[in-house]
C-alpha cells in the first residue's frame, strides 16, 4: 500500500484536475505493453512452427492440432481457470458491463493457450488473444493507479490498440478496430490516447522486428471494371462470413451436446482439423504464408482446389474454435477471404476474358477486406487493415465497396457480429448512451421515493382523509398492522367519490377500498423491469417491496427526470 | 475542495447512490480520497452548468439557523429560528421595522437593508396590521440571493403600541416579522398564525408580552390541535 501511496498522490492530483495528459502518457505505456504481448506471441508461434516442422511429415501429424487444442484447454481450465473462446467478446463484455475490469491472469493466459492451439496447427488467429492480453494489461494498469471506470476503459482500449497495431504493423487499423469494435464509440476522450497507444505499439513492433509490411507491397492497376465487378465479390464474402459465423456457432452447440471433458472435445476438434489439413495443408495454422502467395499471384492450385480450400478453411476454423480451441477469427477470415477473392477473380476471367481485370492478388485483398468487414461487421477496420498490411492504396475504391457492402449484407442475415452475438442474446451488449445502457446503470435505490404516507389496514376512511390533507403524494401504501407486511395500495382516485361523505368516514376501512392487484416491483429488480410494468399497465407509479415489506414508490416523473440527467451525463464526457 | 459524499450529493440535488456511481464511473470531475469527495470547485461548477445540473456549494453567511429541537410544527419551528425580542422601540411603522430588522442576528448588513426596503414597500401597498394588536410585516418576494433553507419569524414585542394602520384601527404591540424561502411556506405560516389569533386565550397571552417559554408552549398547543384536525 505504501508502495502505491506516492503514485496515488501524483496520479490523483493530476486526475482530479485534468486526466487527458495522464491518459496519453499511460496510453503510450499500455500501447507498448500490448505491442510487446503481440511480439511475444508472434515469436512463440514462429518457434512452435519450427519445433513441430519436422513432425508434420509423419502420418500421425493430424493429431498435433488435437494435442495442442487439448493442452490449451487444460492450461486454461486447470492452470489459470479461464474460459476458452476467442477473447474479444470478453473484452467487449468488460467494457459494456464491468467498467473495463479484466483479470490479471488474462494478460498472459490467452497468449499461452493460443500459442498451443495455433502453433500445433489449429485454424485460428493470434489477434484476438493479443487483444485480450493488451486489454487486460491496460485494465490492470488503470487498477494500479486507482483510476475510474471511464479511464480504465480508455486504457483497456489503448492496450488492445497497441496489440493489434503491433501484430499487423498497422496503427490506423489498431485505432479503428478498437473504436469500431471494442469500445463501440468514437468519443474524443478515447481517440487521442488510443491513437497514441497505436503509434507506441507499432513503433515497438518496428523496433523489434523491423518495419515490415505483413504481406509486402504490390502495385495493382485498378480499372472501373474492378470497381463494378467487386460488388459480386462483396456478396460472396458476405455469404462466407455468414457461413463462418453460423458454422462456428453450430459446432459450438454440437460440442455442447457431447458430455465429455472440454479438453477431449478440443482434442476431437483439433484432430478433425488435422485430418482436413492432410487434404489441404493451407487450412492449418494462421495461414499467412498462403495469403502471401495469393497476393503475389503465385498461388498455383486450380480454381476447384481453391474453392475446396475456402470451404475447408471455414470448416477447420469452426472445428478449432467451436470445439474449444483458443484463438481468434481474424486470421482465418483473412485466409478464407483471400481464397474467396481468388476464386471470384478466376471466375471473372473465365466469364469475361476480354475485360481488363487487375491481378488476382488484388482480388485476394478485396476478399480479405470483405470477410473482415462482414464477419466483424466493422467495414472501416476491414478497409484500413488491408490498406495498411499490404501498403496498397491503389485498391482503396473497390476495397471500400467490398467491405461496406459485405458488412451491410451480413447485417441483414446476422444482425450481431460474431463477437457480439452471444452478448446481444444475453442482453449484455450495451452501447454507451443507449436506452438499455442508461436503464442498466440506474438502480431502483437511486430512483425510489420515500415520501408516501404509509397507512395501516385498520385505518378508517375518516383518518385517511385527514392524512390526505397533509400528504404530498396521491398514493397511500397499506401495511398490515401486526406484521408490517405490504398489503396493497389506495390511490386518491379510489377515495375521491367518498371524500365529502362524512357519514362514511367511520363506516369504511382502507382495507376495503385498497387495490390488492396493483403490480409491485421487487427492490432487486432492474429499472427496465419497473418501466416495463409501468408501460404494460399504463401506471404512473409502482410500489417497491423488499421481501414483502413496503420499501418506497417509483414515479414515472422521477424516473424520467433521472433518465434525462443520466443521458445528458453519459452522452457528454467530463 | 473536500466534502462528504452525502453533502456533495445534496448540493448537486442527486441521490447519494447516483453520485457514488458517477464518481466510480468517472462521469463527474470528482475523486474520492479517504472517504471524502475531492474536487476542484471551478471544474465541478463548469461540469454542472454543461450538464444542466444545479449545484449549490456555497454555505451562505446568512443561512437561517437550523431548528433547535425536533418534532415541532412549522410555526413553532419558524418562531424558534427567528427568536423573540422585547422592548423594541419606535414611534412610527418605519422606526419599528428598522429597529426590528436590526435585531436579526443572522442577516448581514446588506441583507438587512434589502429586507427593510422590501418591508416598507410591502407596507406601502397595504398595512400588514391584521388586527387585535398584531402585525406581520413581510417582504412580498423572497430576499435576493439569500439561501434560506427554512422560514424564520422574528417576534418583536414593542415598547409601546403604535398606529400600524391596521384593519381594525387598533394600535399594534406585537410584530411577527416573517422571512420565507418561498410563497408556499409563507402561506402555511400565515394560515397558522391566523389560526392562533382566532383563539382569545392566545391574544390575551400576547397582550401580556409572555416569556419565550410561555409563548412557545402556547403555539405548540395550538399547532398540535390544528394538526389533529381541530379546525
Amino acid at each position: 500500500m505504501r508502495r502505491r501511496s506516492w503514485m496515488f498522490s501524483v496520479a490523483g492530483s493530476l486526475l482530479r484536475y485534468d486526466d487527458r495528459l495522464l491518459l496519453i502518457i499511460l496510453g503510450a505505456v499500455t500501447g507498448l505493453a500490448g505491442g510487446l504481448a503481440a511480439f511475444l506471441l508472434n515469436k512463440g508461434l514462429n518457434a512452435s512452427f519450427e519445433v513441430l516442422h519436422s513432425l508434420r511429415a509423419s502420418y500421425w501429424a493430424f493429431v498435433l492440432p488435437g494435442i495442442g487444442a487439448a493442452l490449451s484447454v487444460l492450461f486454461l481450465s486447470h492452470v489459470v481457470r479461464e474460459k476458452g473462446g476467442h477473447g474479444v467478446p470478453e473484452v467487449i463484455y468488460s467494457v459494456s458491463r464491468l467498467g473495463g475490469k479484466l483479470r490479471r491472469r488474462s494478460m498472459f493466459s490467452r497468449l499461452v493457450a493460443s500459442c498451443l492451439t495455433i502453433g500445433s496447427g489449429g485454424s485460428a488467429g493470434p489477434e484476438s488473444p493479443v487483444v485480450i492480453s493488451g486489454a487486460a494489461i491496460g485494465s490492470n494498469i488503470a487498477r494500479f493507479f486507482f483510476m475510474n471506470e471511464r479511464q480504465r476503459v480508455t486504457l483497456l482500449g489503448c492496450g488492445a490498440a497497441g496489440a493489434i497495431s503491433s501484430i499487423f504493423n498497422a496503427p490506423i487499423a489498431g485505432l479503428v478496430f478498437v473504436l469500431e469494435v471494442v469500445l463501440g464509440e468514437w468519443s474524443k476522450v478515447h481517440i487521442v490516447p488510443v491513437a497514441v497507444a497505436s503509434v507506441a505499439g507499432t513503433e515497438l513492433s518496428r523496433f523489434l522486428s523491423g518495419n515490415q509490411i505483413a504481406f509486402g507491397h504490390h502495385s495493382f492497376q485498378v480499372s472501373y471494371y474492378d470497381t463494378l465487378g467487386c460488388t459480386g465479390l462483396a456478396l460472396l464474402t458476405a455469404m462466407i462470413s455468414v457461413a463462418l459465423t453460423r458454422s462456428i456457432r453450430f459446432m459450438h452447440e454440437r460440442s455442447g451436446e457431447i458430455h465429455v471433458p472440454t479438453w477431449i472435445k478440443a482434442a476431437i476438434g483439433g484432430c478433425a482439423v488435422g485430418l482436413l489439413g492432410l487434404a489441404v495443408p493451407d487450412v492449418l495454422g494462421e495461414g499467412y504464408h498462403s495469403i502471401r502467395d495469393m497476393i503475389e499471384g503465385v498461388y498455383s492450385p486450380g480454381i476447384r482446389i481453391v474453392m475446396i480450400a475456402c470451404c475447408l478453411k471455414v470448416l477447420a476454423t469452426s472445428f478449432t474454435l467451436g470445439w474449444g480451441g483458443s484463438g481468434g477469427i481474424f486470421a482465418p477470415s483473412l485466409v478464407a477471404g483471400s481464397f474467396a477473392g481468388l476464386v471470384y477473380h478466376r471466375l471473372l476471367v473465365l466469364l469475361f476474358p476480354s475485360a481488363h481485370w487487375m491481378g488476382e492478388g488484388g482480388y485476394a485483398l478485396l476478399g480479405m477486406a470483405g470477410l473482415v468487414g462482414g464477419i466483424l461487421q466493422a467495414p472501416l477496420t476491414g478497409i484500413f487493415l488491408i490498406v495498411e498490411i499490404t501498403g496498397g492504396y491503389e485498391v482503396i475504391l473497390p476495397l471500400i465497396i467490398v467491405s461496406s457492402i459485405s458488412a451491410t449484407v451480413c447485417y441483414f442475415f446476422e444482425p450481431a457480429s460474431i463477437y457480439m452475438k452471444d452478448l446481444v442474446e444475453k442482453g449484455h451488449f450495451l452501447k454507451p448512451g443507449t436506452d438499455a445502457r442508461v436503464l442498466s446503470d440506474l438502480s431502483i435505490s437511486e430512483l425510489i421515493d420515500h415520501d408516501c404516507t404509509v397507512i395501516e389496514a385498520g385505518t378508517t376512511l375518516g383518518a385517511l382523509v385527514k392524512t390526505v390533507t397533509c400528504s404530498i403524494r396521491n398514493e397511500y401504501p397499506v401495511r398490515d398492522g401486526l406484521t408490517g407486511m405490504y398489503l396493497g395500495l389506495v390511490t386518491f382516485e379510489d377515495i375521491r367519490p367518498y371524500l365529502f361523505d362524512a357519514w362514511m368516514y367511520d363506516a369504511v376501512f382502507v382495507d376495503q377500498i385498497m387495490n390488492v392487484d396493483f403490480e409491485t416491483a421487487e427492490i432487486t429488480d432492474s429499472v427496465a423491469t419497473v418501466l416495463d410494468i409501468m408501460d404494460r399497465r399504463s401506471l404512473g407509479s409502482v410500489p417497491v417491496v423488499d421481501k414483502g415489506y413496503y420499501a418506497g414508490m417509483i414515479y414515472r416523473a422521477t424516473l424520467f427526470e433521472h433518465y434525462r440527467r443520466e443521458l445528458r451525463v453519459q452522452t457528454d464526457s467530463v | 475542495m473536500k466534502l462528504e459524499l452525502e453533502k456533495l450529493a445534496k448540493s448537486l440535488g442527486l441521490p447519494t447512490d447516483t453520485l457514488d456511481r458517477w464518481i466510480r464511473q468517472g462521469r463527474i470531475p470528482v475523486t474520492k480520497s479517504e472517504g471524502l469527495c475531492d474536487f476542484k470547485k471551478k471544474n465541478l461548477t463548469d461540469w454542472a452548468i454543461r450538464h444542466q445540473i444545479s449545484l449549490k456549494l456555497d454555505t451562505a453567511p446568512d443561512t437561517v439557523p437550523s431548528p433547535l429541537s425536533h418534532g415541532e410544527g412549522p410555526l413553532l419551528a419558524a418562531l424558534m429560528r427567528g427568536g423573540i425580542h422585547y422592548g423594541v422601540r419606535g414611534n412610527t411603522v418605519e422606526e419599528v421595522l428598522e429597529t426590528s430588522v436590526n435585531r436579526i442576528s443572522w442577516l448581514n448588513d446588506e441583507r438587512k437593508a434589502e429586507l427593510f426596503t422590501k418591508l416598507i414597500e410591502r407596507e406601502n401597498l397595504s398595512s400588514t396590521g391584521i388586527g387585535r394588536g398584531v402585525a406581520i410585516p413581510h417582504p412580498r418576494n423572497p430576499l435576493s440571493g439569500t439561501l434560506l433553507n427554512d422560514a424564520a419569524i422574528t417576534t418583536c414585542f414593542l415598547e409601546k403600541a403604535i398606529d400600524f394602520n391596521a384593519i381594525d384601527r387598533m394600535p399594534v404591540h406585537v410584530v411577527f416579522m416573517m422571512v420565507c424561502p418561498d410563497v408556499k411556506k409563507h402561506l402555511t405560516l400565515l394560515s397558522r398564525i391566523s389560526f392562533c389569533l382566532r383563539d382569545e386565550g392566545f391574544v390575551e397571552l400576547l397582550n401580556g408580552s409572555p416569556s419565550e417559554h410561555l409563548l412557545f408552549d402556547a403555539v405548540k398547543e395550538r399547532e398540535e390541535r390544528l394538526d389533529a384536525g381541530g379546525r
